[in-house]
Formats: C-alpha cells, structure tokens, sequence
C-alpha cells in the first residue's frame, strides 16, 4: 500500500491531462467554471515541476490559479534518480521548495538516470535490473523522500535496450524497491506496450504482474513508430494519441486494480486542449466500465455462493 | 560489467562519441538492436537540447536563418557548459559563442536580448513602485526614500540590428540609446532607454536613497555627469516603465 502521502488535495481516481502553457486559458476557463471536472472528464493537471524552477513571471500566476482550482500532480523529469553520482541535489532542493510552495496531490519521477554532475542529458536513461543497481535506487529514492518529507511514485521505464546481466525482471525490481522504500508507483501503459514491443517481452504478463496496491497513478501516451529490418521499434516521444494496444492494456489492468488517477500525456505536436480531454473521456470510460464488470463478477460470485 | 563503476561511464562515453565506446556485452539483442536503441536515447537528446535553444531564441534563429543556427546550435549543445547545464539554462552564453563561431556581432547582441528578456520573464515577482506611491511624501522624506531596481527590470545598449528588429514592435526603439526590460505585472514590457537611465538602474542594483540617486553626478566621470533635472526625469521614467521597487 502506499505510504503516508498526505497532501492537502488527493489525486481523484478518473482522468487528469498533462497541463501544456498553448492550453492555459482554455483549460483554466473550463476548470473554473467546474465544466471540466464533470464526470467523463479531465478533472486534475500534471506539470514538470522543471518547467517552473523559476522566480517568478507568468509560468508561476498561472500555476498558482491551476493549483487553487483543481489537484495538481508534480511529474519530475529531472531528478536522476539512478545516476551513479546519486540524485540531483539542486534539482532536489527545487523541487522541494515547489512542494512547499503549491502542497501538489502527487509528487514522481523515473525509473532513470539522466547523465553526471558534468553531463546532463536530458533523457531517461536505463537503469538495469540488478541487485546493485536496486540497492543504490533505492538508497537515492530514500534521500529524495527524506528532503521532500513525503512517499514518491516512481515510473516504470520505456526500454529501448535490454541488459545482459539484468538479474531480476521489470516487477521484481520495482516491487522491491517499494518494500524497500514505502514509494509507490506509477504505472505508464504506453512505456508496457514501447518496452514488451522493443524488448520481445509480453506486454499482457508485464501489465498482470504489477501488483495494482502500489500503483498511485497511470499514464497513458502515444508513441512513434520505425519500422526496421529485424523488427519494430517504438519511440516514447508522447506526440500522438493513445494506440489501441495501449488502451486495451489499460483495460486489463483497470479490471484488475480498478479506477485510479490516470494522466493523457502529450508533450510533442501538442493538439488542441479538446482532443486531451476526448482522450481523457475514453480513460474515465473505460474505467466506469470496470467499475460495472466488478459489480457484475461480484453480483455473480455473491449468486453463486 | 559493474553498473556504477563503470557502466554508466561506458554509456556516456557512447552517447557523447559513438557506439565504438560501447563495451560488448552491457546489453543483450544484436549489435544493430543495441545500436538502434542507442541511437534513440542519443536522437532524443539532442533533439531536446536542441529545441530548448530555438526556444529560447526564436529572433536569433530568425535573423541568421535556420541552417546557420542549427549549425551553431549543434556545436554549442555540445560544448561542456551547455552539456553540464538543465534545459532552462542552456542558452547562457550563447551570445558569446555565436561572436566566437565568427557570426555577426548584431545577430550575437540580438540573442543577448533574448536572453535577457527570458530573465526578466522568470524573474522573481514583486510589486513595481509607481509615482502615485511617493505622492504627498514631503520632499526632506522622499530624499530619504530607498529604491532599487524590479528584479525583472534589466537595461541595455544594443547593437543597431537589435534595435532595428525591437523597433518593429516599438517604434521608438528604433532612435533610443538603450532598451528597457521589464515586468512589472503578468507581462514582460519592452520600452526605449536612455543611457541615463542605464546608468541609473546600474545603481539601484542595490538600494539606494532617491537622494543618492539625484547627487549621481557626483559619482559619474565628467564624461558621464548629468543635471540633475536629467536624473530626476531618467527615474520618473524608470518609476513609469515599473523598472524598480521599493527597498525598505
């Protein structure tokens, strides 16, 4: 179960979309005139918390109206978590004091490392899945936890290459690092359906052995696509619409876990603010349809005894 | 292979200088998988990188041209200050490398202007001070009044294309000294300057009594020295533009 996460504001269990400055007016416009938390839409926001790592000016009013209108979760893109320097100390430092300033509902980074203290890159790098590199994650997880004074979900990686001596598979890890930590999780559909594609992996058994009592929040995204002459390889790059393998994996866990708080993300060739929340729609569809299947198999099960 | 010892090394030394410094055997699959997969990590790196940059420097990129730019931009994602910097702050010095990559000297001040203009964008807040404020103080006090430069406010002397360019928006930039930045509310302003007025927000870095202020002449050499009717009206124009607060 996650731990002690008590911000003043819960993420809700339906579907929030990554909040994009071209969207600010319309989104706010919506949120404020509490269309937009109607159920069958988007009701919470999710920003990179780096993305405001400033002063002051604009990106902050704006946010500060988003955070008095709606649960805002913070999703790190920075902190290098799995970097054999450990985690970014400054990058650390201001993402506690945006934590102090806006109390987000959910705070998460990745399963990555992004470079040196010399050399940042700004990418999610793969992290292996080896008794070593568990025991430092974890060890940075904990740091990262202690200064932000509250439990952390942490994001199951796009995997674009595979470690020959990983030791553990994909679940393993993440399951331990949670026992290890108290962190949760936060469970990217899209990066099951990239990494099972790109790895040869099967992205059903990858969904089915996360166990749903850590996961705190979903992701939903696109991806790209090359085709190459030894196989498929898919790009996380969050630039089109959710693919239907990933919706029918999302299907299957939510009939498993149930609803939780599920985010469309678009960070590239970001389309109009209503195609977000058609998107985020079919997410909290999707979920009431489990809902209903849950009630169903109980009514069945309740019948049956 | 140890991962933190030396894997992490091994593929840095890759993504920086090519697959040749990839060891065998880190990771599993075919050597064209591995590269393939690699070169997705190194592609979505310099891409970012290389997008923070046209971001920030949108005019620049205008004025020189996309292949002209993307090509310093290339070169300067790379150099080992851009490198080690997070995407918001990538293009600090970047003015200086297109001088040092042989460009133009209007088109190397035009990126300086962006980039200060994105200072002044996330800058911190604060309330500008406005004449009505210091209205009804009696003059002995107002003297004694402490002002000092908005933290968004920042003025300077630009090269001519700079000028040119800004002036197409504001026309009076076209003649003036110097630009004024600043933010005194949601947006970021960009107003004509005097050299006066340059000199004057220097000095209200720090705090200083409006009466200093007026006595600047004291401070400047002879070339420099103005009436003081002249600084009076360079800060009533700088209080104008929201170029400073209040210091006490």
């Amino acid at each position: 179960m996650l731990a002690d996460i008590a911000p003043l504001r819960a993420l809700p269990p339906c579907a929030g979309v990554g909040l994009k400055p071209e969207h600010y007016p319309l989104a706010l416009e919506r949120v404020s005139a509490s269309i937009f938390s109607q159920p069958g839409s988007a009701s919470w926001f999710e920003v990179h918390p780096q993305n405001y790592f400033c002063a002051g000016g604009p990106p902050h009013r704006w946010l500060t109206a988003f955070a008095e209108a709606a649960p805002i979760s913070f999703h790190s893109v920075g902190l290098s978590i799995g970097s054999a320097d450990g985690a970014n100390m400054v990058e650390l430092d201001q993402l506690a004091a945006l934590c102090d300033r806006y109390a987000p509902a959910m705070v998460s980074d990745h399963l990555s490392w992004s470079g040196s203290a010399s050399n940042r890159y700004p990418d999610l790098l793969p992290v292996p899945y080896t008794r070593e590199a568990l025991d430092h994650f974890a060890a940075q997880v904990a740091r990262v936890q202690d200064r932000l004074g509250r439990t952390m979900l942490i994001e199951n990686p796009s995997r674009y290459l595979a470690f020959a001596g990983d030791e553990m598979d994909e679940a393993e890890f993440l399951h331990a690092l949670c026992a290890r930590t108290g962190c949760g999780l936060l469970l990217d559909i899209n990066n099951i359906e990239v990494s099972a594609t790109n790895l040869g992996l099967d992205a059903d058994a990858m969904v089915d052995a996360i166990d749903p009592k850590l996961v705190g929040e979903v992701h939903l995204a696109g991806h790209a696509r090359e085709d190459h002459p030894d196989g498929t390889l898919l790009i996380d790059d969050h630039g089109s619409a959710v693919s239907h393998e990933t919706w029918r994996l999302f299907e299957r866990f939510v009939n498993r876990a149930g609803p939780r708080p599920v985010l469309i993300e678009w960070d590239t060739n970001v389309p109009e603010f209503g195609v977000l929340t058609t998107e985020a729609e079919i997410a909290d569809a999707i979920m009431r349809r489990s809902v209903r299947l849950r009630q169903s198999l109980r009514a069945d099960l309740h019948a049956v005894a | 292979m140890p991962w933190l010892d030396r894997g992490q090394d091994a593929v840095m030394q890759a993504l920086d200088h090519g697959p040749v410094h990839l060891p065998d055997g880190l990771f599993a699959g075919s050597p064209e998988r591995v590269l393939a997969g690699m070169k997705v990590h190194a592609n979505t790196i310099s891409h970012a990188r290389l997008v923070a940059l046209e971001q920030t420097f949108p005019r620049t990129r205008d004025a020189i041209g996309h292949d002209r730019f993307n090509a310093h931009s290339r070169q300067f994602v790379i150099e080992p200050a851009a490198a080690a910097r997070a995407l918001n702050d990538i293009g600090a010095g970047f003015d200086a490398f297109l001088i040092a990559a042989g460009e133009d000297a209007g088109a190397a001040d035009l990126a300086r202007f962006e980039w200060l203009w994105l200072q002044s964008y996330h800058a911190a807040d604060a309330t500008a001070l406005a004449l009505s404020d210091l209205a009804g103080i009696a003059p002995d006090d107002l003297l004694e009044q402490a002002l000092m430069r908005h933290p968004a406010a920042v003025a300077a002397q630009f090269a001519p294309l700079v000028h040119q360019l800004i002036g197409a928006e504001a026309p009076a930039i076209t003649q003036a000294d110097a630009i004024l930045i600043t933010r005194p509310d949601a947006d970021v302003l960009i107003a004509p300057a005097s050299g006066l007025m340059v000199t004057v927000l220097r000095l209200a870095q720090n705090p200083r009594m409006i009466g200093n202020l007026l006595a600047l002449d004291s401070e400047l050499n002879d070339d420099d020295a103005a009436p003081a009717g002249e600084v009076m009206q360079a800060l009533a124009d700088l209080i104008n533009a929201g170029a400073l607060i209040r210091a006490d």
